[in-house]
């Protein structure tokens, strides 16, 4: 531990100067001190990432911040005219109403008793309110006074937001066949073909018992491919954390198409575990986002839009 | 309480602090008014979308925060213009990642925003970091961001609700400890130490 202090002291650049020296002078003694320091460099690169995913969290939420305060922004200025827009209305109504019932008295007045209407009198025309009385079937203008007005804006209706379901988002987006061969098909190994026969038939945890999470040093296309069908058994199974990681391996081997597939299907599994995993989602994205050429990017996209 | 005095000293000192200064620091960059879209007039005037200033926009930030911290920052110049050099910078950097012709080139900005070394690593050895931190545990994660960001091991044992610095400073080890062995245990890593030292 005393040595791993050491070398943190000296990575990070905390290191007094005469402490640096003679450790940098033992550096060039010894190779395997040398090679200690090299690895605990790259992992703290590594380990960078835990601050940059924090920090993107971060910058996402002061985003929705902003947002929101540049939305409340307008809707306190709608709010007077809204008022008066609300006040001429019903002095208008008003008129409106009073006109009609006078109209109707006057009809009814005692000079024309005589009169005796065989057919139906002619409507007069009605105050625009009443309007949709009159037409009720007719979608879209229910109430004229209303559409006439602003439509409410829906922080108002909603101040919270809409909260998403996530679950169902990634139902929506997830599709056997961006990960599986159509039905029928007959390339690939028998261990491979046996497992997707379990998988089409919904024998999620046969595959599970038959396929090893781990995949080898440089595997095979076919290694990469169980891996694969392993991920999306664990997925339909609703073992979402085994399949992210089942998608992870298949990522890390870069063997194409299935690393592009698995990056997909990493954000899928991560969107099933959501909403605690908000920030390992926006890099799985951010993944895809980067490459226009990526076979998920147009999907990613549209998942990143209705989120 | 909250700094009203946001010169680019304090900004600076509040990074380097840490915790909430750190926060409040980076938050008060990110919000700046004019910075926003002074990168992303740039960036969409070189050929990127509203999203790739966006993104740019907030890549930025994260390496002006890691540069600061690790003292890569010399105050040679306004924090604000460091920044939208970054910026800059980091859009030709992507721009060429994705073979995009740029007739920009890094160097063009005369900062030195990131060792190229530390840059590959990042963006070429992601998913294997991923992996690993995936599987080391929440609780450790949280453990270990808060080490890399320099918070003394009484505040660790603090927040995380350790018995003592002595405790916090163990479990720390540990979950560092773990960290290694998943990388040590992925073949990536092994090309990746192999690759950067020859």
């Amino acid at each position: 531990m005393f040595r791993f202090e050491q070398i943190e002291q000296y990575v990070s650049g905390k290191m007094p100067p005469a402490e640096r020296q003679a450790f940098e002078a033992e550096m060039a003694r010894d190779a395997e001190l040398d090679a200690l320091v090299h690895q605990h460099r790259i992992e703290r690169i590594g380990l960078e990432m835990l601050v940059e995913q924090d920090l993107r969290a971060k910058m996402n939420a002061w985003d929705r911040e902003t947002e929101l305060f540049q939305q409340l922004q307008p809707k306190r200025a709608r709010i007077y005219p809204l008022n008066w827009a609300l006040r001429a209305a019903a002095v208008v109504a008003a008129l409106a109403v009073g006109y009609w019932l006078l109209r109707d008295r006057l009809s009814d007045a005692p000079a024309q008793p005589d009169i005796v209407h065989t057919t139906p009198k002619p409507k007069k025309q009605s105050p625009a309110w009443r309007q949709p009385a009159k037409q009720p079937n007719k979608a879209g203008e229910s109430d004229m006074a209303q559409t006439s007005l602003p439509p409410a804006p829906i922080e108002e209706m909603q101040p919270d937001g809409p909260a998403v379901d996530y679950a169902a988002v990634a139902d929506a987006f997830f599709a056997e066949r961006d990960f599986l061969p159509p039905r029928g098909a007959k390339g690939g190994s028998k261990t491979y073909l046996d497992a997707l026969k379990n998988l089409q038939e919904g024998r999620y945890q046969d595959i599970t018992n038959a396929l090893k999470p781990e995949l080898a040093p440089a595997p095979t296309a076919d290694e990469v491919q169980q891996q694969e069908l392993l991920a999306v058994a664990y997925y339909k199974n609703g073992q979402y954390a085994d399949a992210e990681m089942a998608f992870r391996r298949v990522a890390v081997s870069r063997v194409q198409p299935y690393a592009q597939r698995a990056e997909w299907g990493v954000v899928l599994a991560i969107l099933k575990q959501m909403p605690q995993r908000q920030s390992a989602l926006d890099s799985a994205l951010d993944v895809i986002l980067r490459q226009p050429e990526h076979l998920f990017h147009a999907k990613a996209q549209q998942l990143r839009e209705r989120l | 309480m909250a700094n009203t005095d946001w010169s680019d000293e304090a900004l600076v000192s509040g990074i380097r602090a840490g915790g909430s200064a750190r926060e409040e620091a980076l938050k008060r960059l990110y919000l700046m008014p004019g910075l926003r879209e002074t990168v992303i007039r740039h960036v969409m005037a070189n050929g990127g979308s509203q999203q790739d200033a966006k993104d740019i926009f907030q890549e930025a930030l994260l390496i002006l925060d890691r540069n600061v911290r690790e003292g890569r920052y010399e105050a040679r110049s306004a924090l604000t213009t460091y920044f939208v050099a970054i910026a800059k910078w980091r859009w030709v950097t992507v721009r060429r990642q994705h073979h995009r012709y740029t007739d920009l080139s890094p160097s063009h900005y005369d900062t030195q925003v990131e060792s190229p070394e530390a840059e590959t690593i990042r963006t070429e050895y992601r998913e294997l970091f991923q992996e690993a931190l995936g599987q080391i545990g929440e609780r450790c994660r949280e453990l270990l961001r808060m080490y890399q960001l320099d918070y003394s091991m009484e505040e660790i044992a603090q927040i995380m609700h350790y018995n003592s610095a002595d405790v916090a400073k163990k479990e720390a080890y540990r979950c560092r400890m773990r960290f290694r062995e998943l990388l040590q245990n992925n073949p990536a890593f092994a090309v990746l130490l192999e690759n950067r030292r020859s």
